[in-house]
């Protein structure tokens, strides 16, 4: 039986990866057919769903609960560090990794007509099946270096798609800015990666050995609780910027502007949960630390009343549907804080079942949020029909919040703001800073006069065009070989 | 119309001087209102006194946009043959006149030189790409003496500098290399102003929109934490206005002299202004101006307002920018006006010297001269575009003319006693429809009519909520009727309708509650996962989930047993019972008006059906573009069934007997229906009403409008790709009905896309005529015509805005799909349900979206008119847009003899007759037969089983 959910599970993450690989060979040498790059997408998460329902199957049917695919070893590191290359399929990942081929399946059919004709039709298709990829990646990982892989997929294949129309600036601009948050999480992900290894030596960076024994949710961490904080912490930035969980929950309505069944999928269904996803990979780390609960419960109700707040005075629909899914995302997570906290302090199979609360909540917002995505053109008759069955114009609220709540709400709480000017902006002037002080060391060693450094400008993601590379006066090479004594 | 020439005249106070340059500069703004009516114009409305050539030249360089299509386009129309040699002969002979003769340099007339530029393309390109090019093509080595001549011709004679753009603040902060201020302050306004006008998107509408545009903004931005400088320096700006409560057009003036903006820059200043932020202040002017189309209207002054708002923004974040509040910043003050700081689009002695290369090797000539140079200048891009134009609308033209004069020379036979008669909508895409009526049936006859039938009403379904307005734009309708329920059925009615309400209220709150934290978190838990299989189902197989839910649908539809509460018993009108509806003599002269306009007033047939037409379909916030643009932009099928109904009504036809001299026979029934263009099905009203003595008739006629269905569909199919051109017509009517329901079409159906002439005369003159769904066909006959010729008056002076209006927005969103269009619809976004923008936000985006424009070819409507010169200049006279649209040219007016059947096009204040090619016209046995299998454009032909005689 483990043989053969072995293979499905091989064929699950197999499926979409040799259909990306083929669709960017085929795209590369010429120009397909529409039929074609379709029809490749929806075999490629066909087959994977076929191949991760089947794993379910059989595994409700045999009982087994924990099923590891290990394609061996790719990088070993002496004395300690081994890269592998690890699926791990259990009662988180199958229904995620379901969901998500099921998503991009049917999204993919959708887009199949939705796009037709467009200029960008194959490049689409493409980066779609490099996200279906990706998710599928980051469901099924046994090891943190995989789930970086897959996290990292999905990323790339999201901003290339919200600027998708980059004829225009704006959707250029706002993928850049997706682009900049989704780095700082990655970077925070990698730094996690890096300390599990350091901490928990022993092991291999697979999940298993690293974060506890037992199949999910009945793990327990094998970890310190200050190691579970620090860890735990740097991961719950990675989710916060994935998830768009305060403070980066700018970006989200933002990342509006591609078409829109990829709006659909990444930001009402997919993309946006892959941080409480995470989270809910590591769930062992959240009962093992009080502080890192409490902090996760407060940022996901946070998010969820600053998205609530917001999203009421959105005029537009896919700012509405981004906000409303915030919301929701912010309860997840908040789910996976208060879970973590009572985890410890229930019964063991209260506590460890309470952990489905949260994958049943995610997933079916999932496909509530996507149809509710898919339907947004249909707004106007939406309003019409409604109309008509009641008579009337449509209720609205009638109390009014006062200007201050409402400012707050309409500015989306400066949230973009805050990062740009706090945050981008030090951040560039110090590496302007450093680039000044190089220029001078430069100068001094070359003999030359101090020349100032060359002027610039704003820092990038205040909107500002920053002084391109060529614009700066580097010295010949003769100039160079002359100076030196 | 930023000419000074259209300035206000200059008034005492500068603010009233000021106020009407605001209200001047509104007038560049486009006209489109909510997306919810979608209501075809001329994209330059504002440029219609303007000859078109002029018009679009001029307006590219306002707004930024393509006059023309590129010349690789015409040059790639030229090697399909759809532009031939012959076209490009002719309008270059008859543009040049007698100038074309004239050699320029010895040998080589002006004529000669200009054709070889047309037929030789010229290669352009970017400063660098030229050095490229020519450096490529070793150009100086292998012609060095021409090449040499080309280079001194281009020093000998100075480049023309184009007018410098005006610059305003931010163009200038923004060449001198500092930030875009447009930006944020686009994102402010676009937020604000979306917000003040939405009609219901967001839940909590803004709370002090009662303080007006100005003043609900300044409350707003006057107070709180702003994180960035600009902001800060607004919240400035706004306390100062509350403070000194000051109006809307004194800010501005306020505002322009902070900007340093001086009187007589007022015009381009405003005008440059309103247009960065265009889609909007469009939107804010449709709205003042026209309360009664929203739910939520705003006070009278807010796009003054709006423009102050604007100068607010503009003044804060200049003032952020400027060199003493930014430390290290290196922009030289914004504030004063000075010459343009952005780098002109001249071209480099390089690229004109290649030009002239060019196009001395296309004429055959070794040497280049300064002379020579001038006149390959004089024939600049722009201007060969406009050659190429004109040759690609010459083709359609003589087509057209081609076939209509063989038409005249070879009548068609028509049936002597019609055994039914149809009255479509003149809409073009009714064309192919009454066409394959007549092939299917040969004994019918068909008739074409603006499709509110002459019942301009309010109307109310019997399901509906509100009135909608049924009639041309132009025309307010006084009379409002609603749809009632039978007797027998009011019970059931009722009870539905209550369920209706529930369910209503139900999905709204469903829709609302999951956007909450409570509500959405129990529904996305508990539920939410059941929301796969409508998604899986909609999206995988849309006609049969169609099936599913019209027939779940039934339980709460109200029952089919309806009727128009057409007749009025008070005697004047209004909305509510007893005020409903129109008297009798109101109802036969609509009556008389609609058989009148038609030439439908003897030989009726026992059976006349009136077919109103819309388009049903999802996911489309277009979708009203797609409706009946003479019912205003709405389903026109109450339109058709009160014309039923009041022709069929004894006291109607007695009166249009007594007073009208029209006379219907006792045999006669009217039977209303309803064309939907998307799915192709035929909805017939009140069949129950039906005399027995016509049962027979009417189920073989309504057998031939089904069978009509299925054809047309398949006509429509072979334009789908996604449709395989081997499908049967029945196939095809499957593949339509599929679209119609499909939540991931792009594109239900294709609109007016190609449409190109317009008929106004008897469908004699065009009967089995195959125009591949490209002409509006308006029924008139000239013979039955009153000796002023009203009817052709009132008839044109709608069928020259609206169809005119039609074919005008689809040229301009074609020829400049993202400038005068809406670009592509995918990343489109409803917003304040008023309009669509790209993605996350930013400006409304107005005209038409590319999947509705893509295979649209944009030529000048082809209005062909059956009747004479004498009538047709006093139409002119009389009617200032008929005159203008003529004069100018934005549509190509033919004229037809009613009597010799002589053809004459209008051309420079002109009937200049028109002499067929003499290429002969195809002759084919059915439709089918000709669009079988092809995708593109077709050649008309004639269509031999068309012609009438079956009975």
């Amino acid at each position: 039986m483990n043989d053969v959910i072995y293979w499905l599970g091989v064929v699950a993450v197999a499926a979409p990866t040799a259909v990306t690989l083929l669709l960017a060979v085929v795209v590369l040498l010429g120009r397909p057919p529409e039929w074609f790059t379709h029809r490749l997408l929806q075999c490629g998460t066909v087959i994977g769903l076929l191949a991760v329902v089947g794993v379910l199957v059989l595994m409700l049917v045999s009982g087994e609960r924990d099923v590891k695919v290990n394609l061996g070893t790719w990088v070993h590191v002496p004395p300690n560090y081994h890269f592998q290359l690890e699926f791990l399929f259990d009662r988180l990942s199958v229904p995620f990794a379901a969901l998500s081929l099921l998503l991009c399946g049917v999204i993919g059919a959708f887009a199949a007509r939705y796009m037709h004709r467009e200029p960008g039709f194959h490049r689409f298709f493409l980066l779609f099946a490099l996200f279906a990829t990706g998710m599928t990646a980051a469901a099924v990982a046994g090891s943190v270096e995989t789930l970086f892989a897959g996290w990292e997929l999905v990323g790339l294949s999201s901003v290339l798609l919200i600027g998708f129309f980059h004829e225009r600036p704006a959707p250029v601009r706002n993928g850049f800015r997706v682009w900049v948050v989704y780095r700082a999480a990655d970077a925070a992900l990698l730094l996690a990666a890096i300390l599990t290894h350091l901490m928990v030596k022993e092991h291999d960076g697979d999940f298993h050995h690293l974060l506890g024994s037992g199949a999910w949710p009945y793990e327990a961490a094998t970890v310190e609780p200050w190691q579970a904080t620090v860890i735990g912490g740097l991961l719950l930035f990675a989710a916060a910027g994935k998830s768009a969980l305060l403070p980066f929950s700018g970006w989200l309505p933002r990342a509006m502007e591609g078409p829109t069944p990829s709006s659909a999928v990444f930001y009402g269904a997919l993309s946006v949960h892959l941080g409480a996803f995470l989270l809910l990979r590591v769930s062992p780390l959240f009962e093992k630390s009080v502080p890192l609960a409490s902090v996760t419960l407060a940022l996901g109700l946070c998010t969820a009343v600053y998205a609530a707040v917001v999203g009421r005075v959105q005029t537009d629909i896919k700012s509405v549907l981004s906000f409303a899914s915030l919301t929701q995302v912010g309860i997840i997570v908040a789910e996976i804080g208060l879970c973590g906290l009572l985890g410890g302090q229930l019964p063991d199979s209260w506590g460890e079942a309470l952990w489905y609360v949260p994958l049943v909540h995610l997933i079916g917002h999932a496909c509530l949020r996507t149809l509710q995505f898919v339907r947004a053109p249909s707004l106007l008759l939406d309003y019409k029909a409604v109309e008509n069955a009641i008579g009337d114009k449509l209720p609205r609220a009638t109390a009014t919040p006062g200007l201050g709540l409402y400012r707050f709400a309409l500015d989306r709480g400066h949230l973009d703001a805050l990062l740009s000017e706090y945050v981008a902006r030090p951040f560039v002037a110090l590496f302007r800073s450093f680039d000044r002080l190089e220029g001078k060391w430069a100068d001094w060693l070359n003999g030359t006069p101090g020349d100032t450094a060359p002027p610039s400008v704003g820092g990038g993601l205040a909107g500002r065009p920053t002084a391109s590379p060529s614009s700066l006066p580097h010295p010949s090479p003769a100039e160079l070989t002359e100076t030196r004594p | 119309m930023a000419d000074p020439s259209h300035a206000p005249a200059s008034a005492a106070d500068p603010l009233s001087r000021l106020s009407a340059a605001i209200d001047h500069a509104a007038h560049l703004l486009p006209a489109q209102g909510p997306i919810g009516v979608f209501i075809h114009h001329n994209t330059l409305h504002a440029f219609e006194h303007l000859p078109f050539d002029d018009a679009v030249q001029k307006a590219g360089r306002v707004f930024g946009c393509e006059p023309y299509m590129s010349e690789t386009r015409y040059h790639r129309e030229r090697t399909t043959g759809r532009i031939r040699d012959d076209d490009l002969r002719a309008v270059l002979t008859d543009d040049l006149g007698d100038r074309g003769p004239v050699e320029v340099p010895p040998g080589v007339t002006r004529w000669a030189l200009r054709f070889a530029m047309l037929t030789r393309p010229t290669w352009e390109g970017t400063a660098d790409e030229t050095r490229w090019k020519v450096a490529a093509d070793a150009i100086p080595a292998r012609h060095p003496a021409l090449w040499k001549q080309c280079l001194d011709a281009v020093t000998a004679v100075p480049a023309e500098e184009p007018p410098a753009p005006f610059a305003r603040p931010r163009d200038r902060i923004l060449a001198a290399g500092g930030p875009d201020i447009d930006l944020p302050v686009n994102e402010l306004l676009a937020r604000y102003t979306a917000t003040f006008l939405d009609q219901g998107v967001s839940h909590r509408p803004q709370p002090n929109k009662a303080a007006g545009f100005l003043r609900g903004f300044c409350e707003l931005y006057a107070r709180g934490w702003h994180v960035e400088l600009w902001r800060r320096e607004l919240a400035k700006v706004c306390r100062n206005v509350l403070s000194a409560n000051t109006p809307a057009v004194k800010s501005a003036l306020e505002s322009l002299t902070a900007l340093g903006v001086t009187e007589n820059e007022w015009d381009s200043f405003l005008g440059a202004t309103v247009l960065s932020l265009r889609g909007w202040g469009g939107m804010v002017r449709q709205v003042e101006q026209r309360a009664d189309s929203v739910h939520h209207p705003i006070t009278a002054g807010s796009f003054a307002e709006f423009v102050a708002v604007r100068l607010l923004l503009d003044r804060a974040a200049v003032a952020a920018v400027s060199p003493t509040r930014e430390r290290g910043s290196h922009h030289p003050s914004a504030a004063g006006t000075g010459p343009s700081l952005a780098p002109r689009a001249n071209e480099t002695p390089a690229q004109r010297a290649f030009a002239l290369f060019q196009a001395a090797r296309a004429v055959g000539l070794s040497a280049a001269t300064p002379e020579l140079l001038r006149e390959v200048e004089a024939f600049s891009g722009i201007e060969r575009r406009r050659l190429f134009h004109r040759a690609y609308e010459r083709r359609l033209r003589v087509r057209t003319l081609d076939a209509l004069a063989y038409r005249v020379s070879h009548p068609a036979k028509l049936p002597t006693a019609p055994t039914f008669q149809v009255v479509t909508c003149l809409d073009e895409r009714e064309e192919s429809f009454r066409r394959h009526l007549e092939e299917i049936a040969p004994d019918c006859q068909t008739f074409g009519a603006a499709g509110f039938f002459a019942v301009p009403m309010y109307y109310r379904g019997a399901a509906d909520a509100h009135f909608v307005p049924l009639c041309p734009i132009v025309i307010k309708p006084g009379h409002w009727v609603t749809e009632k329920v039978d007797d027998h059925a009011a019970g059931d009615h009722q009870m539905k309708a209550r369920q209706r309400s529930r369910l209503g209220k139900l999905w709204h709150g469903f829709h609302l509650g999951s956007r909450t934290p409570v509500v959405g978190t129990l529904m996305s838990a508990a539920v939410g996962a059941l929301a796969s299989v409508p998604l899986v189902a909609r999206v995988l197989f849309p006609r049969l989930t169609a099936k599913i839910r019209g027939s779940a649908g039934k339980v709460i539809r109200t029952p089919p047993h309806t009727t128009l509460a057409l007749e009025r018993v008070q005697p004047t009108a209004g909305d509510h019972n007893g005020f409903l509806g129109f008297s009798i003599p109101e109802m036969v002269n609509q009556g008389e008006r609609l058989l009148r306009d038609i030439g439908l007033i003897d030989g009726f047939s026992p059976l006349v059906f009136v077919l109103g037409h819309g388009s049903g379909s999802l996911n489309n916030p277009h979708k009203s573009a797609y409706d009946c643009g003479a019912c205003g932009g709405s389903p026109g099928a109450p339109n058709g069934r009160a014309a039923a109904h009041l022709l069929n009504d004894p006291r109607v036809r007695a009166g249009l007997a007594a007073d009208k001299g029209i006379h219907i026979p006792a045999g006669t029934w009217v039977v209303g229906g309803y064309h939907n263009t998307c799915n192709d099905s035929v909805t017939l009203f009140d069949t129950e009403r039906l005399p027995p003595e016509l049962v027979d008739a009417f189920s073989k006629a309504r057998a031939d409008l089904q069978a009509t269905c299925d054809r047309n569909a398949h006509e429509r199919s072979r334009r789908f790709e996604s449709c395989p051109l081997t499908a049967t017509p029945d196939e095809a009517h499957k593949h339509v009905e599929g679209r119609s329901e499909d939540l991931a079409q792009a594109r239900p159906e294709l609109g007016h896309a190609t449409n190109a002439i317009c008929v106004v005369g008897r469908r004699s003159r065009t009967r089995g005529l195959y125009f591949d769904r490209r002409a509006f066909l308006t029924s008139y006959d000239p013979t039955q015509d009153t000796p002023d010729a009203a009817v052709l008056a009132r008839t044109l002076a709608a069928v020259f805005p609206v169809c005119g209006g039609i074919n005008l927005e689809y040229l301009f969103s074609h020829t400049d799909p993202a400038g005068y269009g809406c670009g592509t619809k995918l990343p489109h976004n409803i917003t304040a349900l008023l309009g669509v923008v790209d993605g996350a936000a930013g400006d409304l985006r107005t005209g038409l979206p590319w999947q509705m424009t893509e295979i649209h070819e944009p030529v000048r409507q082809l209005t062909v008119i059956e009747t004479t010169e004498a009538v047709m200049r006093r139409l002119m006279d009389a009617n200032p847009t008929i005159g203008e649209m003529t004069r100018n040219g934005w549509v190509q007016v033919a004229l037809l003899h009613p009597d010799t059947g002589r053809i004459s096009v209008y051309d420079r204040d002109e009937f200049r007759e028109y002499t067929p090619s003499g290429e002969p016209l195809r002759r084919v046995r059915t439709s089918a037969e000709w669009y079988g299998g092809r995708r593109e454009h077709l050649e008309f032909v004639e269509i031999a089983s068309a012609e009438g005689g079956r009975a």
